[in-house]
């Protein structure tokens, strides 16, 4: 893949948890199913502090094969 | 003796030892010989990744989280859940501006964030503006942590014990640590304050619900029944809704390291991979708040019908109902921390600004090298006894100015990254819309109070708006700012 490509897919892993918090906590905003006991809204929140890292790790994977 | 006297003196001596603890093993942990500036304030441009993730997490993890979190779990449910949303989105923004910001440091011997706007514009009055907004706005952020102190001692003393003076005496005590110590003892503090704060934090969020309502979901089963609106966020526009959830989780999360302490904490970082690595290990702490979301929504069941301010009590006061002195001993010695290291680490970082950024450029030639250090540690003593007083006399002042420490502080954004990226802005461009973004922070705050969305958003509109019409109107006869090259972008490896 070509740099520009990578960079552009660093950008898109970069946007997911962004939009996932700021974005689909809001509209997320209901109780039911509840996950593990957990309401729905806290059980995303959880989910993406866990998928956070994996995502910035992937961008670091891309940034070192780039160089 | 009363019972409470009893439970206080034990609760109250577990929470000296541990600060005093704490202050020997950091104080034991230093360096011997001469100090030089970088050293003292930036911990010499060394720290691994370990160190910078524990000094990191002191100072983002701060007695307000500790005790607001669990409030607004209280007062306001669902609402609290932008604070990991916002440092989830503040770690993504750091991976991507920390290391250039290192890296711009190490090159030019920066130690300051005011130094880094004023080497990179080329700007001695872009230096001083920003020093001066990031003390002012810095003070009154010690002064909320002193508030959290007297919270946690007031209830480690169970009433015994005048909270006001016992806040004053630990503080006059991180004073005189910060002053000896500098930011390599603050960062072996840290150590220290997170270890414990885990401790604490998965016994108060994970066995409180467990010994109460039998399990997790047993809670929020009986949440649903008692206090089903506040599980979800309020619809559209109203307080604390959906459109304020996105607009502050966003502006927020851009503004995360914008902090005179967080700029300081980059530039001790030894290179950029120990940087990158701690934008990948942070976000884990957050599971941190999550376990004092639990805390607060179990008070919320158990000891019901707070407001207001006394919603930060609420966790403290399940302690004190239901469990012995000891335990209160350990959760407040945690809190007590929790507030001390950040203050050590802001109070540090306005001292060097003060002394690099205020008073060298008014008296020039009149500080060398060899007189900073010195300076630098009598500023961290006059910085608190400001705080302090500051505290003490106008409390209601500082509570409204710390209504724009965010909204203020994330205007120090355009020029920051500018600088980062290489973009070459006039000097000139950034502080006339760093002055405009503060001011209109500060407008739509206290005039607008209570919009339905950010009001630091306006700020930094209005803030790009007038870097983008400067730039504009500017002659183009102007000199480029020195070094704005190629080299920023270069890869590194190490």
């Amino acid at each position: 893949m070509n740099s520009w490509r990578l960079r552009a897919l660093r950008i898109a892993i970069a946007l997911l948890p962004v939009l996932a918090f700021a974005v689909g906590t809001p509209l997320l905003n209901r109780v039911e199913p509840r996950i593990l006991g957990l309401p729905f809204n806290l059980a995303w929140v959880i989910l993406w502090i866990l998928l956070t890292p994996l995502c910035l790790f992937a961008i670091e994977r891309l940034r070192r094969s780039e160089h | 003796m009363p019972e409470s006297v009893v439970a206080g003196r034990i609760a109250l001596s577990i929470v000296v030892v541990i600060i005093a603890g704490t202050i020997a093993f950091a104080l034991l942990n230093l360096k011997r010989g001469r100090v030089d500036p970088a050293e003292y304030a930036i911990g010499g441009r060394s720290f691994g990744t370990i160190f910078l993730w524990v000094l990191l997490a002191g100072e983002i993890y701060t007695a307000f989280t500790f005790l607001g979190a669990a409030g607004w779990i209280y007062l306001h449910g669902a609402a609290a859940y932008y604070i990991p949303a916002y440092g989830a989105i503040g770690y993504l923004v750091g991976y991507a501006l920390l290391p250039r910001i290192r890296r711009l440091g190490a090159e030019r011997g920066l130690v300051t964030a005011p130094d880094l706007l004023a080497n990179y514009y080329q700007s001695p009055r872009l230096g001083v503006l920003a020093a001066i907004l990031y003390v002012v706005l810095a003070l009154p952020y010690v002064t909320l942590q002193l508030s959290g102190l007297q919270i946690v001692l007031s209830s480690a003393g169970y009433g015994w014990l005048n909270g006001a003076l016992g806040a004053a005496v630990a503080f006059t005590a991180i004073a005189m640590f910060t002053f000896t110590a500098g930011l390599r003892g603050t960062a072996w503090a840290s150590l220290v304050k997170d270890g414990l704060v885990l401790a604490v934090v998965l016994f108060a969020g994970v066995a409180i619900p467990i010994h109460f309502f039998g399990s997790l979901g047993g809670m929020f089963a009986q949440l649903q029944r008692t206090n089903a609106a506040l599980l979800t966020l309020p619809a559209g526009d109203a307080p604390l809704g959906q459109v304020w959830f996105i607009t502050t989780v966003l502006f927020t999360g851009i503004g995360f390291y914008m902090g005179p302490h967080s700029i300081a904490a980059t530039f001790s970082a030894r290179s950029d991979n120990t940087l990158r690595r701690n934008a990948m290990l942070l976000p884990l702490y957050s599971i941190v708040l999550i376990v004092i979301f639990f805390a607060g929504y179990a008070a919320l069941l158990l000891v019901p019908g707070l407001h207001g301010p006394a919603a930060d009590r609420s966790f403290l006061l399940v302690i004190a109902r239901y469990y012995p002195p000891w335990v209160m001993g350990f959760v407040a010695g945690a809190g007590a921390l929790a507030a001390l290291v950040p203050s050590s680490a802001l109070i540090l970082a306005s001292a060097a600004i003060v002394v690099r950024n205020i008073v060298r450029p008014a008296f020039p030639g009149r500080i060398d090298e060899r007189h900073e250090t010195l300076a630098m540690r009598l500023a961290v003593i006059a910085i608190s006894a400001a705080a302090l007083l500051a505290w003490w006399l106008a409390p209601e002042t500082l509570g409204s100015l710390l209504l724009v420490y965010y909204s203020g502080i994330t205007q120090f954004l355009p020029g920051v990254v500018g600088a980062a990226f290489g973009l070459r802005l006039r000097g000139i461009a950034v502080t006339l819309g760093l002055a405009a973004g503060v001011l209109t922070a500060a407008l739509l705050t206290y005039v607008l109070a209570h919009l339905g969305f950010n009001p630091g958003f306006g700020g930094l509109l209005v803030n790009l708006l007038v870097v983008a019409l400067v730039e504009w109107l500017a002659p183009k006869t102007k000199t480029s700012p020195p070094m704005a090259n190629s080299s920023l972008e270069a890869p590194t490896t190490d």
